[in-house]
């Protein structure tokens, strides 16, 4: 009896330890996430998988390092010495290896190129597999190609030589010495993905928020502007506008220079490609400019409004000179960009009968303010706002800006200079149809129409026409031919410009009644090339050696 | 695993109805506090062979008649002899001499007495830490236990607690496991199944989130904690006790009459050290000589600094003295058959800092019973709730606000509200007020926890135990922020600060535990000599936990009630933290011992986890130790009077980590918002081959005692080498995507790697003494000593593991670079060479130029006196060292470590009749503290920010002896990058724990019907010596990552506390 208890009392015990739990019990997929084993099996799925590419991705450059590579250093705005160190450092051109700004603009950009880069490799064998329409896969590479191309164009802008890298795990175990390749490899390369992009996107949709084919032709156009590929640049520059797929916003379609930067201008008629943010999933998925440029909490009603960028001197002189005069009834341009002393805006602070600048603004000591971008309160906006993440889009390329690539192309193409020599400012057309697209931009600006015009007045209009979306830098780094290491007429243009601010407050009827500091910076050839992030090149050395030509 | 649960009640079914009835008599030993004994020996009178106790002091041994006599003998005991009289259960008390050998040591899945113990365990028992007003057990660790470090990461009521056990031996946290009555808690607070146990941060940024896993426990319930060191001690807990295991065990009741206990405490606690910041004289003349430097014009208040006023002092306006008081109410107590133990508690503390605070209610029971001579079940439940105050965290947070506002602003305007800084051109004159801050925002958290464990052992034939154990543990978490509408400023002004748009964030976390536990234990001794324990045991458990995140904004009621109910605009942060792991494992373990002498301790486990792929879940984890008791050997008979223990023990053993959480191994696509609707991002890139990561470890220890074991302690060397360590390999952002503009959103994390080594190696003793035990007098002392240093041997081709920091709104800065050859978290960068101030020293700068902050390619700094060019160089200005002539970029260095040399504590306690007094100091010296702050409070690169009273003094011509920078304009400028000017010695010595005691005569505390009654002063962290200038010199790791230890943000400082109380039993 005894030993047949020990039997069944030992063997239970035996039993449970040998049968062990179910495979099942240790196979624990993601719970709350998908994986690319579950995704990519619809239309609907395939089309939503490139949303990202519009979106968080993008945050890092989109704030501080948009406008203090693009603005501040190009003379457009101005800032305090011895503020955070996130700006003032550009304000003379001294950022450096550690300067936070370029690190989010490299470390943005390769998280655009890594999200892009997963899905080019994992969305066409799981799409196929699924049996998703080959028309919706190519829409989905071809933007995918496009935004990352596009990534690969600020990059090369900025820092010159990068390494292109389209899977990251074949180089995850050689990351310490993979080099970079030469800028006019990575053209080469932008071009490739551009152009895959024109032909595989689908036509007539950017007013969903997603690139078209003709979204991408337009980028192209500029991207062989760069290059000085005129024939080029002009093609695309065409296509994109004889598709009828745009229009300029106050003559085409309905609003004004300055609504296409509220919330209402989202996917306007105007825009071919822009960043597509949200208010209501907080930090990193929201617009953060207003919370940095906006003059003051008043005007934001969410706590933030830093008024970290004022305008320029220069850049107020310039206004004034092209026939934008600074006075508050002026509903131009200039409106757009810039608040001054007395101006009205209706659309902020609504509920109290719109927002009248304080005599006294004084943003940064430029006794103006900033205005493009700057949407007000959510009261102002339905709520589609919220702390540092407001809900408006940021321009990556408008109409206005291919019709000036229109413009250009045709006068360097007439112009005759070589790749890697600048258009000469003072080369003068009179060609109709590049006068035609000139002027209508300046037409819808309230500024008077010309008859001929230089390539410094081009170069001007640019300027103007594109203040405070980060783009003013990339022209003078460009204007003195492509890929050419030395800059005079840009070192010039800046060396001219008061990067000073004012001394006092005050309240005087003219901002020119105010008495101005004066501090001039001369940039040298290399300054218009960003270091590599130190966070970077100490990972990899191989960064700051000589750029080693890409395999195609 | 369905099919085990259904077999379980039949199996103990089976178990119960086999060995019934059996003419003998069982019982139980225990010590004269009733804790059981193991390895007794019980025999019948004038008989051969006989049986020993079991790891729960229990026999069973067949007598020839109803009326023989049994001699239980026990080692330090005097042996007794019981007659039975015709008795079939006993329970016999031993008086076991008071020697620290003779201590029961837990040791995982069983007990041993501490003389008989192979490998590295480390003991505390209720006394050591009785009356000590610390909140949590891993508090009162601290300087306790050789080889164990412990630091309190922030003073903040019920924040985390870093304990490491010898050294840093991963990258996935170095917390140790532990196991409260059984139930296992992983000590890493990120680690948890729900890592979402934590606070929310409130602005971006690092922040102390992680909150002690240990807060549900009262100390006041805790009867011993027992620390397994190496790994042969460590193996049988296997994958999970890699960084050590903290077995505590709770109180049980005693055997005789029934006790009620009452301890009560109330302490005051304060804030012990402040900063000497600028007063406003002070300050509104440097903000005049730095407009003049930065080319600004002067703030017309300022034009006669003298005339002001001390202005606000914002460190006393944050600081506050801050009580908390204690209370607990036990009961408990024993027959022979069943023992019982109920407590409830409740402990209440203000934080020093304003706004925040800690509650905690809890209440335990303890139950265990020999319901039959052959079954013994018992069981264990705990269930606690807590209320922290979190306010606003450290860095960005009130401490850091309060060092660095202006003494020209006041907290309150005349009529009351909320002053601010002034508006000038625009501009706010200072920071966000610290106090409005406090004030307006809602941040807590709110945990609520129960835990519990139930067990049989059922005995049959001789010698075999089957004890079977359900454990559970369940968490529920609410935190919940609310940022209200507001808007405040100084009276005259427009509001500097206003929010025009409320927001509520809410997470409410649940998650689950349970485990279940089957072993068999067989112990028997042959022929008198040879004592064999052996276990076999399979366990398996599994987690989950399941959450919502929601919020909103715009709460158009207002702010008075704060619910989601009322939100007008849901948050897309909406989310479903989600997710589960299990794990299977065998285990057995035999322990051999001849002759009380020679002692092999073998044991093996094999795990199952489900964090891996299929194909890689599985991990073996062997151990083995011996031990030989040179004091028992006839030939150490001559010195046995003067030593009279000592005993060799050499351990090695294997022990794995799968810290890592669900489905690493492979990449997951995770929906977040964007203007277009819900968008997709790849999360991470993948890695199948992922698998274990083990630690070998080689201890050798020798335990002694001197004088009759007056003198008690052991010493023990270790080599610990953790392989294959799990961690995510950090790519380069040009593969993956990088943080920018603090937002890592979209990165494509890098994938998870077993990848390097690190090793430990280190030294360790204690010793304690009875210096002089005589009647009325008695005086012991403890000390306590840890060495460890940690090595990186290989990253497997990664060349570093880089720790960065964000200070103020700077950018990232790398302070840390964890290399081979180096120790984890070693501090790096820029050696300076002092302010330049001689000419010679200016004539080096320009034959090698200064190149520290990475400008162009090619591009030196520049020269220059203009203040105003931050990237200049100039008199004034620090040099550093490794410059050439080619103007190449300074050399980097190795700044130190923040591993201290070596950690210590001295405990003395002395008694005089009815008093007695102990004083306890810990202290560490050696180790680097990295002060982050000070790149805010000594950075003078910005206007409207104060700063450390002496950096007025800073270097001019007519200064020449100042070696503090002259101001230099914008935040990372030459004078802030990171260079030992920021790092500091860490080493201090603390008075830890001074206290005092009055137990009132038996005869007094009898008349109120009390058997005992002790009252007590205490004072916690009374003094520190130290060298740093900062609030507190003990800082801990942030957020217990291994490569940011010892970075002080503005830490919430630890504070002093004097505490009264008393402690009744009836």
């Amino acid at each position: 009896m005894k030993h047949i208890k020990l039997f069944l009392g030992t063997s239970i015990l035996i039993a449970v330890m040998a049968s062990g739990c179910k495979k099942d019990f240790f196979n624990r997929p993601p719970e709350n996430e998908l994986t690319v084993g579950t995704y990519y099996e619809t239309v609907a799925q395939v089309q939503a998988s490139t949303n990202i590419l519009y979106a968080a991705p993008w945050f890092g450059l989109n704030g501080k390092a948009l406008l203090s590579i693009g603005d501040l250093q190009s003379g457009n705005a101005a800032c305090y010495a011895g503020t955070d160190g996130a700006f003032d450092v550009f304000r003379n051109l001294s950022e450096g290896n550690g300067t936070q700004a370029v690190q989010s603009a490299w470390d943005a950009m390769y998280t655009v190129i890594a999200q892009a880069n997963e899905l080019l490799i994992n969305l066409p064998p799981q799409a196929t597999a699924n049996g998703v329409p080959a028309a919706a896969i190519n829409n989905a590479l071809g933007e995918g190609r496009l935004m990352r191309g596009l990534a690969y164009f600020y990059l090369v802008r900025e820092f010159g030589n990068v390494p292109i890298i389209t899977n990251p795990t074949s180089d995850a175990s050689t990351f310490t010495s993979v080099p970079t390749n030469p800028v006019t490899d990575v053209y080469k390369f932008i071009v490739q993905d551009m152009a895959f992009a024109v032909n595989n996107c689908t036509p007539g949709v950017a007013g969903t928020g997603h690139a078209s084919s003709n979204s991408a032709a337009g980028m192209l156009a500029k991207v062989y502007l760069y290059l000085q590929n005129y024939d080029s640049a002009r093609y695309f520059a065409e296509k994109a506008i004889n598709s009828g797929e745009f229009g300029l916003v106050g003559i085409d379609a309905p609003g004004t220079y300055t609504s296409m930067f509220e919330l209402s201008g989202n996917n306007c008629k105007e825009s071919m490609i822009a960043l597509q943010w949200t208010s209501n999933a907080g930090y990193g998925f929201g617009n953060q400019l207003q919370s940095v440029i906006a003059a003051n909490t008043t005007i934001t009603g969410t706590g933030d409004g830093y008024g970290e960028l004022g305008p320029s001197w220069d850049l107020q002189d310039a206004y004034v000179a092209e026939g934008d005069t600074l006075t508050h009834s002026d509903s131009g341009r200039r409106h757009g960009v810039l608040m001054m002393p007395n101006d009205v805006y209706p659309e902020i602070q609504k509920a109290a009968g719109g927002y009248t600048v304080p005599a006294s603004i004084n943003e940064q000591g430029m006794h103006a303010g900033m205005k493009k971008y700057v949407i007000g309160s959510p009261a102002d906006n339905n709520n589609n706002t919220a702390a540092q993440a407001a809900g408006n889009n940021t321009y990556l390329l408008r109409l206005a800006d291919v019709y000036l690539i229109e413009a250009e192309a045709i006068m360097g193409k007439a112009s005759g200079v070589q790749p890697g020599t600048g258009i000469p400012m003072s080369t003068t057309s009179s060609d109709p149809t590049a006068l035609k697209y000139l002027n209508l931009v300046r037409k819808r600006a309230h500024v008077p129409l010309l008859t001929s015009f230089t390539y410094q007045q081009l170069l001007n209009e640019r300027r103007l026409e594109f203040a405070i979306e980060g783009e003013y830098w990339y022209d003078l780094c460009r204007i003195d031919g492509f890929n050419n290491p030395h800059h005079p007429t840009a070192i010039s243009i800046i060396s001219a410009q008061n990067r000073g601010n004012s001394s006092g407050a005050g309240t005087a009827p003219n901002y020119t009644d105010y008495t101005r500091n004066t501090y001039n910076v001369t940039p040298t050839d290399n300054q218009f090339v960003m270091p590599v992030p130190a966070s970077e090149s100490t990972v990899d050395p191989a960064l700051l050696q000589a750029p080693v030509p890409y395999k195609f | 695993m369905k099919k085990m649960l259904k077999l379980f009640p039949v199996f103990l079914l089976f178990t119960t109805a086999l060995f019934a009835q059996n003419p003998t008599v069982t019982g139980t030993v225990t010590d004269q506090n009733n804790v059981p004994l193991t390895g007794a020996s019980v025999t019948v009178k004038g008989k051969r062979g006989g049986v020993t106790t079991d790891v729960h002091g229990s026999f069973k041994i067949t007598v020839p008649s109803p009326t023989s006599v049994l001699v239980i003998s026990y080692v330090g005991a005097p042996n007794q002899e019981i007659a039975l009289d015709g008795r079939s259960i006993l329970s016999v008390s031993m008086d076991v001499k008071n020697s620290k050998l003779d201590e029961v040591v837990v040791i995982g899945y069983g007990t041993q007495r501490r003389g008989d113990v192979n490998g590295a365990v480390s003991s505390l028992s209720a006394k050591d830490i009785a009356d000590v007003p610390q909140p949590n057990i891993d508090q009162m660790l601290q300087g306790r236990l050789s080889g164990v470090t412990v630091t309190q990461n922030s003073g903040q009521p019920g924040a985390g607690v870093s304990v490491h056990v010898r050294g840093i031996t991963s990258f996935t946290g170095s917390e140790p496991l532990y196991v409260v009555d059984g139930v296992a808690i992983d000590g890493n607070a990120s680690q948890q199944a729900n890592g979402n146990s934590s606070a929310v941060n409130v602005s971006p940024g690092p922040q102390e989130t992680s909150f002690s896993v240990l807060t549900s426990l009262n100390p006041d319930d805790i009867e011993s904690v027992d620390v397994l060191k190496d790994a042969s001690a460590t193996a049988i807990y296997g994958s999970r006790g890699a960084n050590g295991v903290v077995i505590i065990t709770t109180k049980k009741g005693k055997a005789g009459q029934g006790h009620l206990g009452y301890d009560f405490y109330y302490g005051r606690q304060d804030q012990a050290r402040f900063l000497p910041m600028m007063k406003l004289p002070q300050y509104a003349a440097f903000e005049n000589n730095l407009a003049g430097l930065f080319g600004d014009s002067k703030r017309i208040e300022f034009a006669d600094p003298a005339k002001l006023g001390p202005g606000t002092n914002w460190q006393d306006a944050i600081f506050r003295g801050a009580p908390e008081y204690n209370n607990a109410i036990s009961f408990s107590g024993a027959n022979n058959k069943t023992d019982y133990y109920v407590s409830g508690g409740y402990f209440k503390q203000q934080g020093t800092v304003i706004s925040s605070n800690f509650n905690r209610y809890t209440l335990h029971a303890t139950i265990n019973s020999q319901t039959k001579d052959w079954l013994k079940i018992g069981a264990s439940l705990t269930g606690n709730r807590n209320l922290t105050n979190v306010s606003l965290g450290n860095q960005y947070g009130l401490v850091y606000l309060a060092l660095l506002q202006g003494p020209d602003g006041p907290v309150y305007n005349a009529d009351g509200t909320f002053a601010g800084p002034a508006i000038i051109n625009g501009v706010a004159q200072g920071y966000a007020n610290p106090i409005a801050l406090a004030s307006l925002i809602t941040n807590y958290l709110i945990r609520t926890n129960a835990q519990g464990s139930m067990y049989a052992d059922v005995k049959f034939l001789k010698d075999f135990t089957i004890h079977s154990e359900v454990d559970g543990n369940f968490n529920w978490t609410q935190s919940h922020i609310f940022v209200p509408t507001y808007s405040y400023g100084q009276t005259g002004f427009p509001p500097a600060y206003s929010v025009t748009q409320n927001r509520l964030l809410f997470n409410n976390d649940y998650d689950s535990y349970w485990s279940w536990l089957e072993h068999l234990n067989y112990s028997h001794t042959f022929g008198g000599k040879h004592n064999v324990n052996v276990l076999v045991g399979h366990e398996v458990w599994e987690s989950n936990y399941d959450g919502i995140n929601a919020g909103g904004n715009n709460l158009i009621s207002g702010n008075t009630v704060q619910t989601l109910n009322l939100v007008y605009q849901p948050s897309t942060l909406d989310g479903e933290p989600k997710g589960s792991q299990s794990m299977e494992s065998l285990l057995g373990r035999v322990i051999y011992t001849f002759d009380n002498k020679y002692s092999v301790t073998a044991n093996f486990r094999r795990d199952r986890s489900s964090n891996f792929a299929q194909g890689y879940q599985t991990g073996n984890f062997p151990g083995v130790a011996v031990s030989w008791k040179l004091s028992e050997e006839p030939f150490m008979a001559s010195t046995s009077r003067i030593l009279s223990t000592l005993k060799i023990r050499a351990g090695y053993g294997t022990t794995g980590n799968a810290n890592i959480g669900q489905y690493k191994y492979g990449s997951a696509i995770n929906g977040v918002a964007s203007g277009l609707g819900e968008a997709f991002l790849f999360g991470n890139l993948n890695n199948n081959p992922l698998t274990w990561e083990t630690a070998l470890q080689k201890n050798l220890g020798i335990d002694f005692g001197f004088l009759n074991d007056r003198i008690t302690g052991s010493v023990e060397v270790y080599k610990k080498t953790s392989k294959n360590f799990l961690f995510q390999k950090p790519l380069p952002a040009f593969l993956v995507g990088g943080v920018a503009e603090y937002s890592t959103n979209a990165v494509v994390q890098s994938p998870w790697l077993n990848a390097g080594q690190i090793e430990n190696t280190g030294v360790e003793f204690n010793i304690s003494s009875r210096n002089i035990v005589k009647k009325d007098f008695t005086w012991t002392t403890n000390v306590v000593f840890t060495h460890f240093m940690n090595k990186i041997t290989s990253l497997n081709g990664v060349p570093a593991l880089p720790g960065y920091v964000t200070t103020g709104f700077g950018p990232q800065l790398t302070v840390t670079y964890s290399q081979p050859g180096t120790a984890v978290g070693e501090f790096y960068g820029y050696k300076s060479q002092g302010v330049i101030k001689t000419q010679s020293q200016f004539n080096d700068l320009l034959a090698n130029p200064q190149n520290v902050l990475g400008l162009t390619s090619g591009n030196t700094q520049p020269v220059t006196s203009d203040r105003t060019v931050g990237t200049g160089v100039y008199y004034g200005d620090l040099l550093y060292a490794g410059r050439d002539a080619k103007g190449d970029p300074n050399k980097l260095y190795n700044l130190g470590s923040p591993t201290p040399a070596f950690t210590y504590s001295l405990g003395n306690t002395f008694s005089y009749k009815n008093f007695d007094l102990s004083v306890f100091l810990v202290g560490s010296q050696g180790g680097k503290i990295f002060n982050a702050v000070s790149l805010q409070t000594q950075g003078e690169y910005a206007l409207y920010m104060n700063q450390l009273s002496k950096m007025a003094n800073y270097w001019t011509p007519s200064n020449p002896n100042s070696n503090i920078p002259t101001p230099r304009a914008s935040f990372g400028n030459n004078n802030l990058v990171m260079s030992d000017r920021f790092l500091e010695n860490a080493s201090y010595l603390r008075v830890q724990n001074l206290r005092l005691g009055y137990t009132l005569p038996q005869r007094i505390a009898g008349k109120a019907k009390m058997s005992r009654l002790m009252v007590y002063v205490s004072g916690q962290n009374l003094w520190v010596i130290t060298k740093y200038s900062g609030l507190d010199p003990e800082v801990g790791s942030l957020n217990q990552n291994p490569t940011l230890s010892n970075i002080d943000y503005g830490r919430y400082p630890t504070p002093r506390l004097l505490t009264a109380g008393l402690n009744a039993e009836f």
